[in-house]
């Protein structure tokens, strides 16, 4: 995905890619909440980038529509720019969200093993997995205590007050917790050369899709070499 | 096609680099393996990584200019806190790359042509690291720290990176306010770790099974 | 044989003579702090190798010799369940726990997938195979725990204070477990503090006191609990919580309070009781404003509909974990933290000298010992004088002695200023010493309300 995204340039084309990333996702069919947190998460990247893009452009010509400031003005290429910018990142954000909502992370963390990362590296992050949402109700339940307490507020001068109350406590709970989960794996023989007990294969889907993917992908490439690559819509040699 | 080349020159670039620091270090009889201490509290770090960087997202950190700055602040802060905790070679290598892969599993999706950024901005702490003696103990060891990443980071991001990745092509005085915004809020968060590692050296040299 | 720390000037095991022949179950008892999980560690290798120091004296445990031997060796003999069920799960699904072990010790793939299913069926957890971790009760996670330290091939079962932060329910089917597994053949070391119900079920009580085994061998009995019932409330008094017919839901999840009504009066001291999930933490979280109904009436210290930041300095929340609330440098800071912030007159020394904490007054908040930080951190709250008092579990995780002392301190400061005290808790003797009412929960609705 990520290659293509690349190559391939012209707002027409990515649209389309774009919306070939949704078909899966239409296919998982993820719950509401989700959706509405991608859905704003996409509108925000969009117009994040386009009025980034807009004010900072730094290709030549530019047609100015606002000036600001003396020096920083919105130009239209660039708000275009923007749109096309965005569609590549949501098409390469799209296909990887999806890998990661539909397989377990377990099954991706074994995956990643299998590209030989570091055994102790992969035991690291499931730890991490595993305890981020306790860490959350713990840095929840610290705020909580602190508010109660009388040490809310507003303003700058706080945050880095609060966030002093807050990682204190919170990095010594969670101390002790390393040191319990520590105590614990010792007891059940840890050692970095583990032998996993389930191994990974690819399924008829998995075939499937890797075929698919390489379809798009030669498409891509011959579409670019016609003339609808990044360096031809960008206007530079 | 010339950013293509330059990408793949940093990815190569990086695994030189690697390669000399794994020599150097192992000349020098520094590395050591993690005990499962150290990983099960390198994990919880990048856990606070998450949580601590949230309360921040607020008001200033939208203003594209400053989202740098903002962001920073926490992230070094924990970073260099994990680091005191940790004095290890490898220890930074631990908690930026796997924060990064910690992000990717929880939903961006594992996009190995990231993993070049994470590896880039790790080294170059773990090589001021071997080079000063992983203890962090003064300021301005700390500092340094800190304020490479920055450095490193926010341009290696918005000279080679975004461009390749993203075709996101910034105006040169953009990418200059982005990288010193970026060091500017990393020094702060240093500042931060420096003011708060005492307490925590205490907090946990105290507690108890 | 003898053990210390090597950080501590005592010895924290001196002069044990002690043996366990297979098969039996052994309850360890005694104080917290006595020695009794220094014991344990001593067995499973921790001592000396994970936490240092030396051992004195001989020790053999299956024909093996914990000092020579290193842990992963014992650990094939020797399991250890530890108190806290969060702390020893490491995957993310049950099946992939169990097999954690397994895999250190590099069987063959086939072989554990057997051990895995075996371990599964002895503690009743097939069904539960594919199961988030996240989603199990206390009970089951120990379980796991177990269940793990059998695939690994474990004769030998050592619990440190298994069931001290599990409700009846889970504690219940923790011990029913143990027992099949006792008449299975296995030999269990337990150490606890909660002995109810245990009588029947262990073999021999070994009793650890400071260090040392005590000489009688008898069952140790509980001495009657320094309660003092609350004195009533002020009759005809505005009420200070009021709530009608209130729900409470977490985002995308089912109601954890249903329709709830109560009312609550100046002065009421009121115990929580009920099964975990039956809705007692969610209750206290609204009554401190960290959570708004999506339905309902709720007048809180005259508020309606309060948030947190509307309740500051009216209502105090005391968590189950003490380190969560703690964050100044010394003793006496800790308590001035909450009125100095709110501008409120505060003696931190009359509260020092009440818990017996004078002479920590300058020393760092975490260098004390679980039972004094709980009574800090209670301190903590009572010094900002709230007009309601909320207690998360406060009974959890102490031993009796260390739980009576700081239930007798709340009562006593609330009555003191006439606030009204609000607990939860399994411990059905705890509501009985200290509530002058109990109210029962379950699933969300309140099943009983009596006065006690």
């Amino acid at each position: 995905m990520s290659l293509l995204a690349v190559v391939l340039g012209g707002p027409l084309v990515l649209g389309g890619l774009f919306a070939v990333t949704l078909v899966p996702w239409c296919l998982v069919r993820p719950p509401l909440a989700r959706l509405r947190l991608l859905l704003v998460l996409i509108g925000t990247t969009v117009v994040g980038t386009m009025i980034s893009q807009g004010f900072f452009y730094g290709f030549e010509p530019r047609t100015e529509i606002l000036t600001v400031l003396p020096g920083l003005s919105l130009c239209r290429e660039g708000v275009v720019y923007g749109v096309i910018v965005s569609l590549r990142l949501l098409s390469v954000l799209a296909a990887g969200a999806l890998v990661v909502f539909t397989t377990h992370s377990s099954d991706l963390i074994l995956a990643l093993g299998k590209l030989r990362v570091p055994n102790s590296f992969a035991f690291m992050l499931t730890l991490a997995l595993r305890f981020l949402p306790e860490t959350i109700e713990q840095g929840k339940r610290i705020l909580a205590a602190q508010q109660l307490r009388g040490a809310g507020g507003r303003g700058l001068l706080s945050v880095f007050r609060r966030f002093r109350l807050l990682v204190v406590p919170l990095l010594a709970v969670s101390l002790r917790s390393a040191r319990q989960v520590a105590l614990a794996a010792e007891v059940r023989a840890y050692s970095s050369n583990r032998v996993p007990s389930r191994d990974l294969r690819f399924a008829t889907a998995d075939w499937t899709v890797l075929a698919g993917l390489i379809l798009l992908t030669t498409l891509g490439l011959t579409a670019a070499a016609f003339g609808h690559g990044a360096a031809a819509a960008a206007g530079i040699q | 096609m010339m950013l293509l080349w330059l990408y793949v020159g940093s990815v190569l670039g990086l695994l030189a680099a690697i390669g000399g620091v794994v020599v150097a270090g192992v000349r020098r009889r520094a590395f050591q393996p993690f005990t499962t201490l150290e990983l099960a509290t390198a994990a919880l770090l990048i856990c606070l990584l998450h949580v601590a960087v949230v309360p921040w997202q607020i008001g200033l950190a939208k203003v594209p200019g400053l989202d740098a700055l903002v962001f920073s602040i926490p992230y070094t802060a924990i970073v260099l806190l994990g680091l005191r905790l940790v004095p290890k070679p490898g220890t930074a290598t631990l908690l930026i790359c796997g924060q990064g892969l910690f992000g990717q599993l929880l939903g961006r999706g594992i996009n190995p042509a990231w993993w070049p950024y994470y590896l880039w901005c790790a080294l170059a702490v773990e090589i001021l690291l071997l080079a000063v003696g992983s203890h962090l103990r003064t300021l301005a060891a700390m500092l340094a720290a800190g304020v490479i990443r920055g450095l490193l980071a926010y341009s290696y991001m918005y000279l080679i990176l975004a461009p390749f990745l993203w075709q996101q092509f910034y105006a040169p005085w953009y990418v200059g306010l982005k990288i010193v915004m970026g060091m500017i809020g990393c020094g702060i968060g240093t500042v931060l770790a420096w003011r708060l590692a005492p307490a925590i050296e205490k907090a946990t040299r105290q507690s108890s099974l | 044989m003898s053990y210390t720390y090597p950080d501590s000037a005592r010895p924290a095991l001196q002069g044990i003579n002690l043996a366990v022949p297979d098969g039996e179950w052994l309850l360890l008892a005694g104080p917290s702090g006595g020695g009794k999980s220094t014991l344990l560690y001593v067995l499973n290798g921790l001592v000396p190798h994970v936490l240092g120091g030396e051992v004195q004296g001989d020790i053999e445990v299956n024909g093996l010799v914990p000092a020579n031997v290193p842990v992963r060796e014992l650990s094939r003999q020797v399991g250890t369940v530890f108190q806290n069920p969060e702390a020893q799960l490491f995957m993310l699904r049950v099946g992939e726990d169990v097999a954690f072990g397994c895999e250190n010790l590099r069987f063959p793939p086939a072989e554990t997938q057997d051990r895995v299913e075996r371990a599964l069926t002895q503690l009743s957890l097939t069904s539960l195979r594919n199961r988030e971790v996240f989603s199990l009760s206390g009970g089951q996670k120990q379980r796991l725990a177990i269940a793990g330290a059998l695939a690994m091939g474990c004769r030998t079962l050592l619990l440190d204070e298994p069931t001290s932060d599990l409700d009846d329910a889970s504690r219940a089917e923790l011990l029913s477990a143990l027992r099949d597994l006792h008449r299975a053949g296995h030999t269990i070391l337990m150490a606890e503090h909660r002995l109810e119900g245990l009588e029947g079920l262990v073999d021999r009580v070994v009793t650890i006191h400071d260090g040392r085994i005590a000489p009688n061998g008898t069952f140790p009995t509980q001495g009657p609990l320094p309660g003092r019932r609350s004195a009533g409330y002020v009759a005809d008094s505005v009420p200070l919580v009021d709530l009608r017919d209130v729900t409470v839901a977490y985002p995308g999840r089912p109601p954890t309070l249903k329709n709830l009504s109560l009312c609550l009066r100046a002065g009421e001291v009121v115990a929580l009781l009920g099964p975990n999930g039956s809705g007692k933490t969610t209750l206290l979280k609204m009554l401190c404003g960290l959570l708004r109904p999506s339905r309902g009436q709720v007048l809180i210290a005259g508020k309606k509909r309060p948030s947190i930041s509307d309740l500051v300095g009216e209502v105090g929340f005391l968590f189950q974990n003490p380190d969560e609330q703690l964050f100044a440098d010394t003793v006496i800071e800790e308590i001035a933290f909450g009125p100095n912030n709110l501008s409120r007159p505060v003696e931190p020394d009359r509260y020092l000298e009440r818990l017996g904490l004078s002479r920590y007054r300058d020393d760092h908040p975490r260098s004390l010992s679980r039972g004094e930080r709980q009574r800090l951190a209670a301190a903590t709250v009572l010094a900002m004088r709230p007009k309601l008092i909320l207690l998360d579990e406060p009974t959890t995780g102490l031993d009796r002695h260390a739980w009576a002392v700081l239930m007798e301190f709340v009562v006593e400061e609330a009555a003191r200023s006439g606030a009204s005290v609000v607990f939860s808790t399994h411990h059905a003797e705890a509501a009985e010493a200290f509530a002058g009412r109990a109210l029962t929960l379950a699933e969300g609705k309140v099943v009983d309300d009596r006065l006690l």
